[in-house]
């Protein structure tokens, strides 16, 4: 039997509730043209403020994951997948209907979404790190929130694609170095679970 | 290191004669004076002085215009074919702004650049007169031109704030068609030549107005508001058991139903247009060959618009440029392609191919009762019309992909 931790019970709900708030945001702005406010509600408000969110929900997971049920190592990293895709699923009603509503070609959605996927699984691969490494609550709390700060916004001030919103408002438009993000974090994801499953096989071989 | 030294020095001087094979010159404007805000011709020549074929493209490139009225790149990419020794000459249709940088030519035969050029440009203010056929001294600026260098499109006189044609000049019929439709849709005045009196040009405003009659559907927002707010309440109640049970069944039926009915969204409702144009062709009876087309272009996603024939962008007086790259490429005829930013509307004229089809008798349209998307016509065309005279007219609309495009046709067809 697969469940989840009843600490996760809020932080899915938020995740929903605020994707609904953005979705809602962005079917009833008022369409009018050259307006730029307009335009970025009306627009990729939803892929970056699903970006911002699922990297939260990620922290949540990955901390609360640690310690959670007698699972093994690739186990556990099966879960965090799982949990990471399941607080996607959540909110792909309003992706897809804000994909037809504003004509995004499938291609771009398909980045968009991988990406969240991606974005998402590093933020709780980082939290279950963060879990395991810092002990104090307050100094894990600074790094948790600092770094993921400094990734999503401080990066998004040069424009790069490693900060969600820069990543997802270039693969919105279709633009190249929206998919340098995605590639990004699909190699931080693969990298850093590789590692962690080679090091746990490691230390329980000794 | 001599050898070397000489090798490189051959190969240099090799290079710089297969270099200097072909040549590409190009004057901008009539007489190589280019009157600013106009569309003036460019004529370019390329010469083949090698010894095989060449099959190379040629490539224009401007930066046209300022910040204060816009600035836009133009392009033009054109295909050369020319045997040994050969030269041919082209006659485009360039716009030219103040502000504007110089030209930039290329020949480039696969890739390799076989000939380029810079070329600058001279700027006027004053629209000349062109006196064709005769030799009147004119207090003004004027151009003294033989029947033979009038262009057959009527675009490449907008330079021209008047052509006077001497007696006796004898003209081709597609030269005087051009001039017809020139002085026809107000691009100036014609002497010497019987021509048809000046149509009333659509007004920005009005063909403003019709864009919003086509805009894209407003999404089914009742459907949408309603559906997230019980989705997101069932999934209150659907998430706890997940954590308390583990029963995942409740929370997945939810999450598959709705996205399922998110994926039969479409079947429903379409996705809005990215691109909207609406499009005012205006035929004369007594204007064969030319119309005059007006085209407003909305990208609601920012991009390129893609259409047949060229097209120019008509810039408001007190407005700025809109299209900040613009090229001119062959395909199947000569084809305009216009880079618009999120939101932007364009507007974009040309002289194009006369209507001569059939369609509803608009003499008599009143203005609340008939349909809204011919109000810019009607608006234009209506107060000049004489007893006698009919206004036929024929709409169309198509949707291909992501491009929704209305067509309105109006023909005056002028008493006696």
């Amino acid at each position: 039997m697969v469940r989840i931790a009843e600490s996760l019970v809020t932080p899915y709900h938020a995740f929903a509730i605020l994707s609904g708030t953005a979705f809602t945001a962005a079917i009833l702005w008022p369409a009018s043209p050259a307006d730029p406010l307009g335009m970025l509600i009306r627009g990729p408000l939803l892929p970056i403020t699903v970006g911002l969110l699922i990297g939260f929900l990620g922290l949540q997971v990955g901390e609360v994951e640690r310690g959670y049920g007698p699972y093994s190592p690739g186990q556990r990293a099966g879960r965090l997948g799982a949990l990471v895709g399941f607080g996607l699923a959540l909110v792909l009603p309003f992706l897809f209907i804000h994909r037809v509503e504003r004509g995004l070609p499938w291609i771009p959605f398909a980045g968009i979404v991988t990406f969240l996927y991606a974005y998402g699984l590093f933020w709780a691969l980082v939290g279950l790190g963060l879990a395991a490494a810092v002990h104090s609550d307050g100094l894990r709390f600074v790094v948790k929130y600092g770094s993921y700060c400094a990734c999503a916004f401080a990066l998004a001030l040069p424009g790069l694609p490693a900060s969600p919103l820069t990543a997802l408002g270039a693969l919105w438009r279709g633009m190249g170095s929206g998919w340098w993000g995605l590639v990004l974090y699909g190699a931080l994801d693969l990298g850093a679970m590789g590692a962690w499953l080679w090091a746990k096989r490691g230390s329980s071989a000794k | 290191m001599t050898r070397l030294a000489w090798t490189l020095l051959g190969a240099a001087v090799v290079a710089h004669a297969g270099w200097a094979q072909v040549r590409v010159t190009a004057e901008l404007g009539w007489h190589g004076q280019a009157v600013v805000g106009e569309v003036n011709p460019l004529l370019i020549a390329v010469e083949n002085g090698g010894a095989s074929l060449l099959v190379a493209a040629l490539h224009v490139e401007q930066n046209v215009g300022s910040g204060w009225r816009g600035a836009a790149l133009q392009r033009i990419r054109a295909p050369v074919l020319l045997p040994p020794g050969g030269r041919t000459r082209f006659v485009f249709p360039w716009p030219v702004d103040a502000g504007s940088g110089p030209l930039k030519l290329v020949v480039a035969q696969a890739g390799a650049v076989v000939a380029q050029a810079t070329v600058p440009i001279r700027l006027a203010v004053e629209k000349p007169v062109a006196v064709v056929g005769a030799w009147t001294p004119l207090p003004g600026a004027a151009l003294y031109l033989s029947a033979d260098n009038l262009p057959h499109d009527p675009l490449l006189l907008s330079p021209f704030s008047r052509v006077e044609i001497g007696p006796g000049t004898v003209l081709s019929a597609p030269t005087a068609d051009a001039l017809r439709a020139w002085a026809a849709f107000g691009g100036g005045r014609v002497d010497g030549l019987s021509v048809p009196e000046t149509v009333p040009l659509l007004l920005d405003p009005d063909v403003r107005r019709a864009l919003d009659l086509h805009a894209p559907r407003p999404p089914a927002m009742g459907i949408l508001i309603g559906g997230t707010i019980v989705y997101l309440v069932l999934l209150g109640y659907a998430l706890p058991p997940l954590a308390r049970r583990g029963t995942w069944k409740r929370t997945a039926a939810l999450v598959a139903v709705s996205c399922g009915v998110a994926g039969f969204y479409p079947v429903l409702y379409r996705s809005p247009q990215d691109i909207t144009s609406v499009q005012y062709s205006v035929s004369l009876s007594d204007v064969v060959r030319f119309c005059m087309d007006t085209t407003i272009v909305a990208h609601h996603r920012g991009g390129w618009w893609e259409g047949a024939g060229w097209w120019m962008e008509r810039v408001p007086v007190s407005g700025a440029r809109v299209g900040g790259e613009v090229e001119w490429v062959w395909g199947e005829g000569v084809r305009t392609r216009v880079r618009l930013r999120e939101g932007a509307t364009i507007v974009l004229v040309r002289y194009g191919p006369v209507w001569t089809g059939e369609g509803e008798d608009l003499s008599e349209a009143r203005l609340p009762g008939s349909d809204p998307g011919f109000w810019p016509a009607l608006f234009a065309l209506g107060p000049a019309l004489r007893a006698g005279d009919r206004l036929v007219g024929s709409k169309e609309g198509e949707r291909a992909q992501g491009h929704a495009f209305y067509r309105y046709q109006v023909r005056w067809e002028r008493r006696g």
